[in-house]
């Protein structure tokens, strides 16, 4: 049912933006009912972030128009954005971590606007929400949820009655995220809100209505009725479902663990424990063919833990066995050549070698083997046909294995590491967010390789999603502030069981 | 691919162009403007006398060789972004280790050897002295930019030392600071044909080290990125040994090669600086790839042999070349500026 026109305060419509010759956004209509959350769901890269950055003057619209409160405008930059009313809560919060909390309020450079932030403005706004504040807190010693809560309370400072909200829960704990749905109904009333999400329950959740971007095209927008089913929204975000294979689930193995890290204390930059296992859970332990999936909030010892294991970070107190071996001294290529393979976090400077081709990066690891080298020289020859093989058998879409990597999507980059690793036959392989940014085609083909490969090695695997976890793994570890939180096996998995974990509100010795 | 393949190569040419142009506009206008120089006959005596005449084509690649072998090494430091700022002291410790090892030979033998034991001893001195700024930096974490430069200042005062008065190699028949000169049995043969040989020997054997063997292959991804380097097991402090090892060999054996062809005697005037800093600016010209060293070595050779005749015929000093040098080079990183408004120009994306 169309409300009269007036109730809207946000129309977009045609809004096309292309980036190197490609089409981000395509002929794009949105449009925002005052008081309404409106999800903006869609694959990563469909161009829900674009189109936002549009309305916030981040990125400046090929064609189309912009309707805002009746009048048509033209954003330029942030500080006009803010002018007219509209905040943004990106993705990587922009607060500055150095400073404190009135300080970060200080920041915000408002054009023709005196900067006069009182304290009682601010508490009274926060007040409102039935939020708590700390003024004098340094940013840094905030939570993620508590950041995000400042940043909202920001843009409500500055006038913001338009609030848009780029993957609002993508750094929360499930439990975190069920407040701030509370906080966002409640702000609701007063204000209007576009959620951006990729995550179909939340969507369903929160919203009224609910537009659907695919490929920077809007395939529609529906009430969040009964109607929109998921599998009504699925088939709007995705044209077709990709397979996916199921797990065979292994019950403990019979020639022991692969990986034992038991008691390990790595320190971080700031001479912080990042990693600090101890009792009641001090050990984590890996057994043969098993999924072992490491769920917890980003940024709670999960790198360091990796690379620790990995061998790129120092390990400065327990150990670390691995196939009845201790390897906590050893050097990152005998740690490869024992055969522990790596996805890391950062594919494009750590996982690849970025200027260089995509033969060499998939051969990286094999370059000392005898088996590639002519006396002194590389064997070059083998080396490009065993790349040509892998390109073919991982389906990795590059005009040719000469192509430097840093040309590929995400999917190809992702898909270049994975080949060179699983190739490399490693007895365990490390997987840092495998399928993070990638589409569900991509995805389900890691997902599909990983749970392949389960049958001749073990998998460590790290996701922010959860549902990821719970769909492949065999058991679950819970990391939370460096130390594990918990441990779950297969039959008892339970979100909210995790979820709590994953926030530190409980532990579980088994 | 194809596209950015030929962009890459249109941008660093138009880069190089516009470069090279404002130095010799602004070179010009300072010739004509302050000199009331003809500047277009000054600059055109640079290419007449430094390329186009015998006498000339010769002395120029007194300057090639030297510049060509220098910036090899270093190029291949910049490739590991490991700066090493000695090649001027690398290059003095290979002439040194040459006039020792000459100068205790010819108190007992002779054979048909010594020249290439003597450039091997170059090549010895050189790389030991390159390899003291990567074992510190290995092992010890001290910035090879500090410590190579400073052993520059060790390298010069002990060949000061050397040929000083009282100093242990001084000719007492010679009134300059020098050594006792080399015998004649001990100079490099058909010297100009065996310089370029040894040169371009050089550049074949460092361009398959850099394209055909792991250890080119290692360079190449830690020219890309440190973290994929130890992400893959890479040792970079084996790598880094290596090549303050190759590239001090290099400087060393242009310093052996300066002694045994050109000045035949170890003099306090010994001009490792000249060449050392040079090298950079050639293996930054040449983008750090192996294969056009030679060119850029061959221009600078060039310009500097040139500029002396310039000097001598038309009265600008030589040090304009200098100041040639120096505005093309921060022109080239300037102009790095201009490349993604170029590429938006030609359309690429």
């Amino acid at each position: 049912m169309e409300r009269v026109s007036n109730s809207k305060i946000l129309i977009m419509s045609d809004i096309t933006k292309s980036f190197s010759g490609k089409k981000a956004l395509d002929q794009v209509n949105f449009d925002l009912d005052r008081g309404e959350i409106h999800a903006l769901l869609g694959e990563n890269g469909a161009g829900k972030t674009t189109l936002m950055n549009v309305l916030f003057g981040l990125v400046s619209a090929d064609e189309g128009k912009i309707v805002l409160k009746g009048q048509e405008v033209r954003i330029t930059s942030p500080s006009e954005a803010i002018e007219h009313g509209i905040g943004m809560v990106h993705q990587h919060f922009s607060l500055i971590p150095t400073l404190n909390v009135m300080e970060n309020f200080i920041l915000v450079n408002v054009k023709g606007r005196k900067i006069d932030i009182r304290a009682q403005e601010i508490r009274e706004i926060a007040n409102r929400l039935n939020l708590n504040i700390n003024l004098s807190a340094k940013v840094s010693t905030l939570s993620a949820g508590e950041r995000q809560r400042l940043e909202i309370i920001r843009m409500l400072y500055f006038g913001s009655d338009l609030i848009i909200l780029d993957e609002p829960t993508s750094v929360l704990t499930p439990l975190e995220t069920e407040g701030l749905f509370k906080e966002l109904k409640e702000l609701a009333k007063t204000k209007s809100i576009v959620f951006i999400s990729h995550k179909l329950n939340e969507v369903k959740q929160i919203s009224s209505r609910i537009s659907v971007l695919r490929k920077g095209k809007m395939v529609g927008t529906i009430a969040n009725d009964e109607n929109a089913t998921i599998e009504t929204l699925v088939k709007m975000m995705i044209e077709k479902m990709p397979s996916v294979i199921q797990k065979e689930p292994v019950e403990g193995g019979s020639a022991g663990p692969l990986l034992v890290v038991d008691s390990i204390r790595i320190y971080g930059k700031k001479n912080e424990k990042a990693i600090d296992f101890k009792p009641p859970i001090k050990e984590m332990i890996i057994g043969r063919n098993e999924i072992v999936g490491l769920a917890g909030v980003a940024g709670n010892g999960q790198r360091e833990l990796f690379n620790g294991v990995a061998g790129l970070e120092r390990v400065h107190d327990g150990t670390i066995t691995f196939d009845g071996r201790d390897i906590t001294k050893l050097s990152i290529a005998a740690r490869i050549h024992l055969g522990i393979g790596y996805v890391p976090e950062d594919r494009l400077t750590v996982g690849l070698a970025p200027d260089l081709s995509v033969k060499d990066n998939l051969i990286l690891k094999d370059i000392d083997k005898g088996e590639y080298k002519n006396g002194f020289s590389l064997n070059d020859a083998k080396l490009r046909g065993r790349a040509t093989e892998l390109v073919k058998e991982f389906d990795i879409r590059t005009q040719s294995v000469d192509t430097p990597v840093r040309y590929l999507s995400g999917g190809n980059l992702q898909k270049v590491i994975l080949a060179r690793e699983i190739s490399l036959q490693p007895k365990l392989l490390l997987a840092y967010e495998p399928t993070k940014g990638l589409d569900v085609g991509a995805t389900a083909f890691i997902r599909n390789r990983l749970i392949e490969y389960s049958r001749n090695g073990s998998v460590l695997i790290f996701s922010e999603d959860l549902d990821e976890l719970l769909d492949i793994c065999d058991r679950i570890y819970v990391i939370y502030e460096g130390r594990l939180n918990g441990e779950v096996r297969r039959k008892d998995f339970d979100v909210y069981l995790i979820g709590k974990m994953m926030g530190g509100l409980v532990q579980n010795a088994n | 691919m194809q596209t950015e393949r030929l962009y890459n190569i249109v941008s660093n040419l138009i880069v190089y162009i516009l470069a090279f142009a404002l130095a010799i506009g602004l070179g010009a206008l300072i010739i004509w403007g302050f000199l009331g120089i003809n500047p277009f006959y000054s600059l055109s005596l640079i290419m007449t006398t430094a390329l186009l005449s015998y006498n000339g084509l010769l002395s120029t690649v007194l300057y090639l060789v030297p510049l060509t072998l220098i910036g090899l090494g270093l190029a291949i430091c910049y490739k590991a972004r490991f700066w090493n700022i000695g090649a001027d002291g690398q290059m003095i410790f290979g002439a040194i280790f040459t006039m020792g090892m000459a100068l205790f030979m010819t108190r007992y033998t002779y054979s048909s050897l010594v020249v290439p034991l003597l450039l091997v001893m170059g090549i010895i001195g050189g790389a030991a002295y390159g390899l003291i700024p990567a074992i510190l930096k290995v092992k010890f974490k001290v910035s090879e930019v500090l410590s190579s430069l400073m052993l520059n200042f060790v390298a010069i005062y002990l060949m000061t030392w050397l040929v000083d008065v009282t100093g242990p190699w001084k000719d007492p028949s010679s009134a300059e600071l020098q050594s006792y000169p080399l015998p004649h049995t001990y100079f490099l043969p058909y010297e100009y044909i065996s310089l370029l040989a040894i040169t371009v020997v050089a550049i074949i054997i460092i361009s398959y080290l850099y394209h055909r063997t792991s250890f080119g292959y290692k360079l190449k991804v830690m020219s890309s990125s440190f973290q994929a380097a130890d992400y893959a097991g890479i040792n970079k402090e084996r790598q880094f040994i290596m090549i303050g090892a190759i590239s001090g060999g290099l400087a060393g054996l242009a310093g052996a090669l300066q002694i045994l062809a050109i000045d035949h005697l170890l003099a306090s005037t010994f001009d490792g600086i000249f060449f050392g800093y040079l090298g950079i600016f050639v293996a930054w010209l040449a983008a750090t790839n192996p294969v056009y060293i030679i060119f850029a070595g061959l221009l600078m050779g060039t310009l500097i042999n040139g500029g002396y005749f310039m000097q001598a015929i038309s009265g600008v000093s030589v040090e304009f070349v200098y100041y040639f040098e120096g505005v093309v080079f921060i022109s080239i990183i300037v102009f790095q500026l201009i490349k993604p408004k170029l590429r938006r120009l030609l359309k690429i994306d």
